[in-house]
């Protein structure tokens, strides 16, 4: 579903080229819940933004289904980009629009028909138990609530792929693991491939079918994680993580 | 005083008129030509969604140019400008030119200076969603900014009426320009009072009205 091959970031800091990543090669495959853990600055977020090109390459290239997306120009990778749901630690909501009106932002966007925008949105509510709040600003609302709204929002438009970046960081555990039952009904229920960006091992491990452990932008380490013991780390990076949590 | 209020009273409505006509027109100009400046030079700024250096060098400066001129210079300055538009350069119409110029770039920098407090991560969670730059435009930047901008067009509509007293002393008539013929050149004071009676008023109008507009528009 997602290949990356060779994928590599670098940004100018002053008079020196500072590599977010590395070159990077991962394959997701369809329907798979993919982790992405590591430190702070270990270059995570921004391999999850390569995926959707909020961050562009500066090498290798980016597939999502069967469409290399680096070589889009803007409009093909608009459109793209809609078949992408995306979720952020600060839910990134319109504060100024209800829940509703936010659910049913991507679908205007879209150009979709106003009748069907309202009833999809809807619909997008429910799936995420909100259907009750579609009324409510996000000012209304709890961390969790808000957090709820934006996957009704990434899912409005019916994506293959959700990226999530540290959708739990912002909260605390027992919204944590209500979230992550939404996610997990999702994949099960939408068959939506996700790929999950955190800190927490615990996150990953409740989640995630396999995940990828980084550190100084490299991949240091793929490990399954559907076995119920888990798998012994042989890269230092993890077994820090490991012994954190 | 009660006599030269009522000598004053039809002065005083065609004044009051003529402060109308030169609010309503610069603060129309600066909606429609200023809103637009602002968002282009907040887009076209380093780190923006239309990055262009030259353009946002060229733009950011020409506000601080028309900016820098001490009204009454603006006023002279702009009289052939103000002649060839309205075909003179005396009354309330052709004041509202100068006012119109100087209300241009102001607004556009109270837009620019809204339209930067809305988070990053706002209009990039649009982008991914795959919106174009003026979807993000007008339904993300100017709707989360919007109480910050009504805020705004509020400091102005005040600033402007400050500046309509400076245009009626060449000639532009309104509200300001009467308390300088009554009150100042001849000494009617009690007319001076009025006028600044009524300035108070108005001012204290376009704030409350201002504050409520704004306030019934941030949800946040």
């Amino acid at each position: 579903m997602i290949r990356l091959e060779g994928v590599a970031k670098s940004f100018a800091a002053g008079q020196r080229l500072f590599e977010a990543v590395a070159p990077t090669s991962l394959h997701i495959g369809q329907g798979e819940v993919f982790g992405i853990i590591g430190f702070s600055g270990a270059g995570k977020s921004t391999l999850l933004r390569l995926i959707n090109l909020l961050e562009r390459p500066t090498a290798g290239e980016v597939w999502v289904g069967q469409q290399r997306l680096d070589l889009l120009d803007a409009a093909a990778l608009r459109q793209a980009r809609r078949r992408i749901g995306m979720i952020f630690q600060q839910f990134n909501l319109l504060h100024n629009r209800s829940a509703l009106d936010n659910v049913c932002f991507p679908l205007r966007i879209a150009g979709l028909k106003e009748a069907a925008i309202a009833a999809r949105a809807r619909q997008c509510l429910d799936i995420v138990g909100l259907a009750d709040k579609a009324g409510h600003y996000p000012a209304q609302l709890s961390g969790g609530q808000k957090q709820r709204v934006a996957i009704a929002r990434a899912l409005a438009t019916e994506p293959q792929v959700l990226l999530c970046d540290e959708p739990t960081s912002a909260l605390d555990p027992h919204t944590t693991r209500e979230l992550l039952a939404v996610l997990r009904d999702i994949n099960r229920r939408l068959g939506v491939t996700i790929v999950i960006v955190s800190h927490s091992l615990s996150v990953v491990r409740a989640l995630c079918d396999r995940v990828a452990v980084m550190e100084n932008g490299r991949v240091v380490e793929e490990l399954p994680l559907r076995q119920a013991q888990l798998p012994e780390p042989r890269s230092d990076a993890a077994r820090r993580l490991f012994e954190a949590a | 005083m009660s006599d030269s209020i009522v000598e004053i009273l039809p002065d005083l409505w065609l004044a009051l008129g003529q402060t109308a006509l030169m609010l309503a027109v610069s603060l129309a100009a600066a909606v429609l030509l200023g809103g637009p400046l602002g968002v282009l030079v907040l887009l076209t700024d380093r780190g923006q969604l239309l990055q262009r250096p030259w353009l946002f060098a060229l733009l950011n400066g020409f506000i601080n140019v028309v900016r820098s001129f001490p009204f009454v210079i603006l006023i002279v300055a702009l009289v052939p400008l103000t002649r060839w538009l309205i075909g003179s350069s005396i009354g309330p119409l052709a004041a509202s030119v100068p006012l119109s110029f100087a209300a241009i770039p102001y607004f556009a920098r109270l837009v620019e200076q809204s339209l930067r407090e809305v988070p990053r991560g706002v209009v990039e969670a649009a982008e991914a969603m795959g919106a174009s730059v003026p979807q993000i435009v007008f339904r993300v930047l100017l709707v989360e900014a919007r109480s910050g901008l009504v805020l705004g067009l509020t400091v102005m509509a005040v600033s402007l009426l400050s500046y309509t007293a400076v245009a009626g002393v060449v000639g532009g008539g309104g509200i300001g320009d009467l308390a300088i013929r009554y009150g100042y050149y001849r000494f009617q004071t009690d007319v001076m009072l009025i006028t600044v009676a009524v300035l108070v008023a108005i001012v204290q109008a376009i704030q409350f009205s201002g504050n409520r507009i704004a306030a019934r528009l941030d949800k946040r």
